[in-house]
């Protein structure tokens, strides 16, 4: 069983020669060198671009009946919410930062002490259904 | 003279996130050029170092999310990619150890990889990667004892 602190701690790579003693001078001289100015046409695309969308956004949603965030989402199709999970880059360090963690939580989530939730197959199945009706109300 | 003090912290901030040399000279080139132009409104009360490590760590963040989009490339490609590059990396993948251990930090995430590069390799404070990383300390500690746990797991995998 290898554990991390068996292995030497060392930086894996390696610097070109010589790489440390130029890179001040180029850094310098991107510095010195005056940005293009950008083309009228891109500063257009840039900033007109969103502002025109947002205002269109803005119409719409100014113009339908106000519902709350709740109201909004059980209008989602369960499925469609299960698959915008399942696609969504979502992992446990985003729900983390998301989580106002105590400090005893932490300290148990570093310890190793926090208990695994298991669910066995009738537990899962009456969770799916769960979550299936609430889509449904 | 802030390029000269901090350019190797920069660079292998950078260069163990990025892996390639090349982008960890872009990367690198641009925080400084970021600090240039934002030096005129560095508080200091802030301490220039954690300051100037944000800075380092968002463009590293950025750089990555990027290089996904240019590409199109799902977390799982970009991983192969890397890794492919960890195999040509000639100070690597002599060492069947390290080049194991490189490639067990790319199957983290970038955030939690950019957290153990930190504690692991440049042995910071969780406070101070608070400061740097703009996440409380709780987080980053469940982060860093989940990404050990990973990591050995991919170690001990056959």
């Amino acid at each position: 069983m290898i554990r991390l602190d068996e292995i030497p701690k060392k930086t894996p790579f390696e610097a070109p020669e010589g790489y440390f003693d130029k890179l001040p001078g180029r850094i310098q001289a991107r510095i010195a060198t005056p940005e293009p100015a950008m083309a009228w046409g891109r500063m257009a695309l840039r900033y007109a671009l969103p502002v025109t969308v947002l205002a269109v956004a803005a119409f719409f949603l100014w113009s339908r009946p106000e519902l709350s965030p709740e109201e909004m989402l059980a209008r989602v199709d369960s499925e469609q919410l299960v698959a915008y999970l399942q696609e969504a880059d979502l992992n446990t360090d985003d729900l983390l930062e998301a989580v106002p963690l105590e400090p005893a939580e932490a300290e148990a989530i570093e310890q190793g002490t926090m208990e695994e939730i298991t669910l066995d197959d009738l537990d899962l199945n009456l969770l799916l259904d769960e979550f299936d009706s609430v889509g449904k109300q | 003279m802030l390029v000269r003090t901090y350019q190797q912290k920069v660079y292998w901030l950078a260069r163990k996130m990025v892996i390639d040399h090349d982008d960890a000279d872009d990367v690198t080139q641009e925080v400084f050029i970021k600090v240039h132009k934002a030096i005129d409104g560095f508080r200091e009360d802030a301490q220039l170092y954690t300051w100037l490590y944000r800075i380092a760590t968002n463009e590293c963040l950025t750089f990555m999310k990027k290089k996904r989009r240019r590409f199109f490339l799902p977390i799982g490609d970009a991983e192969g990619e890397l890794s492919e590059k960890i195999e040509a990396t000639p100070s690597v993948s002599g060492d069947e150890v390290q080049k194991k251990l490189q490639k067990a930090l790319l199957t983290l995430p970038d955030k939690q990889r950019l957290v153990f590069n930190l504690k692991y390799y440049e042995d910071m404070s969780y406070e101070q990667m608070a400061e740097v990383t703009g996440t409380s300390e709780g987080a980053l500690k469940a982060s860093y004892h989940h990404a050990v746990k990973k990591i050995e797991d991919f170690l001990n995998r056959d």
